[in-house]
């Protein structure tokens, strides 16, 4: 039972509860770093560096935390974490660096990291929410990855910088814009929900609706 | 119990909070340590690669040790300014005032005193928004050849293409009309 429920919280990030797009935390950096798989992958992978480590530190702190200050405590948890982040990738990574730059120190306020933080790690031993800051990481990459796919196609033409449709058929500019972003986000989010929802419920629904049209037609025969 | 209710109540918080603060303070002392020397490397190599792109026929670059100009108190002012050594030209680095603060850009003028290129290094400006002023080729491209800027004004109509809309736009415009002042001062490219 213990293996099966861990195996969950592993898991549970990556469809289920996407930490994007069924809880819908973290939007601000989803919409503004995915104009290219690459973009979307490195600020994915950071976060998740960040939210798995402090996760399992915020765990493992969180007897020792009065409940006064816990939320003071995480956010120089987390900043510090980020901060050493932001530092290696500018020192190995500088054209990752340079071309997420400014919304790497904003991983400090990403609602993804805290809402764990508060929701998960507070709760649980140290394994569990380790499993839980992967598989939330992991889903988050994973959207950022194909958000950042579809916008660099249809926007640009190219994937992974190579070009895949041709330089003669224009791309389509919004989608490298925040505007496409939100279109790409709302396809997706739509994608997921349609493919995750349990199809008993929807047919339930298409019945319910039959049935109040046939009331309707019936009203209508009577009058 | 008084006094165990005192310490868990105000003592504590404070302890805790004082405690993790310094343990991540030390950890980032750490960290910064360890890059810090790696990101200066590399910020070197990446300005000398970024002069060798702006002067390609530069055999190698001395630094100017004279008078740096200042056009406005720590708002637009001449970072540093190296010359070739085969006399080909100068490139001067400037900061200037934008939208999401100081903004880093070097240009390069060759012998004659014409500008050979404007590339921004270093900015916090919103990305996708001011930063289309160096990522189109038209607004960096528009000052390649210009010997010398009428004003700072980046609206007197003088260079295509900058209309001066964008604060990123005036930021750049008053960056190459320092550059162009230093290199002036030093004596004209050499």
């Amino acid at each position: 039972m213990a293996k099966e429920s861990r195996l969950k919280y592993l898991t549970n990030g990556i469809i289920k509860e996407n930490p994007n797009l069924v809880l819908v935390l973290g939007t601000c950096p989803t919409l503004a770093t995915t104009s290219s798989i690459i973009n979307g992958l490195g600020m994915g992978l950071s976060t998740a560096a960040v939210l798995i480590c402090s996760n399992i530190v915020i765990s493992a702190i969180r007897k020792i935390v009065p409940d006064k200050v816990r939320i003071p405590c995480y956010i120089v948890v987390i900043a510090g974490f980020v901060t050493v982040v932001q530092m290696i990738m500018q020192a190995y990574t500088p054209a990752l660096y340079s071309a997420l730059g400014l919304y790497i120190p904003l991983i400090v306020v990403n609602c993804i990291i805290l809402g764990r933080a508060e929701m998960f790690a507070n709760k649980h031993n140290v394994i569990d929410s380790a499993l839980d800051g992967i598989g939330m990481g992991l889903g988050f990459t994973l959207t950022l990855c194909i958000m950042g796919a579809i916008r660099e196609l249809i926007g640009s033409g190219t994937l992974l910088n190579f070009r895949v449709i041709p330089a003669s058929i224009p791309g389509m500019n919004i989608l490298n814009l925040a505007s496409g972003g939100f279109f790409v986000f709302g396809c997706v989010m739509a994608a997921v929900h349609y493919f995750s929802k349990d199809k008993s419920k929807i047919r339930d629904n298409v019945g319910e609706a039959d049935l109040f049209r046939e009331a309707q037609d019936l009203k209508k025969k009577e009058a | 119990m008084e006094n165990k209710n005192f310490y868990k109540e105000y003592i504590a918080p404070v302890v805790v909070l004082v405690a993790i603060c310094l343990i991540v303070s030390t950890a980032l002392a750490v960290t910064y340590a360890k890059a810090n020397p790696i990101i200066v490397k590399n910020a070197k190599a990446a300005a000398d690669q970024t002069r060798q792109e702006l002067l390609p026929s530069a055999n190698g670059f001395t630094e100017y040790k004279g008078k740096l100009d200042v056009l406005e108190e720590n708002k637009v002012f001449v970072d540093d300014a190296y010359t070739a050594n085969n006399g080909v030209g100068t490139v001067v680095t400037v900061e200037t005032n934008s939208f999401g603060g100081l903004l880093t850009m070097m240009v390069g003028v060759d012998q004659q005193g014409a500008i050979t290129g404007v590339k921004v290094t270093n900015h916090s400006d919103t990305p996708g928004l001011g930063t289309k002023n160096w990522n189109s080729n038209n607004m960096v491209t528009t000052y390649k050849g210009i010997t010398k800027l009428n004003s700072t004004n980046v609206k007197d109509g003088q260079v295509k293409y900058v209309s001066g809309a964008s604060v990123t736009g005036e930021a750049l415009h008053k960056g190459v009309y320092l550059a162009l002042e230093q290199v002036k001062d030093m004596g004209g490219a050499k």
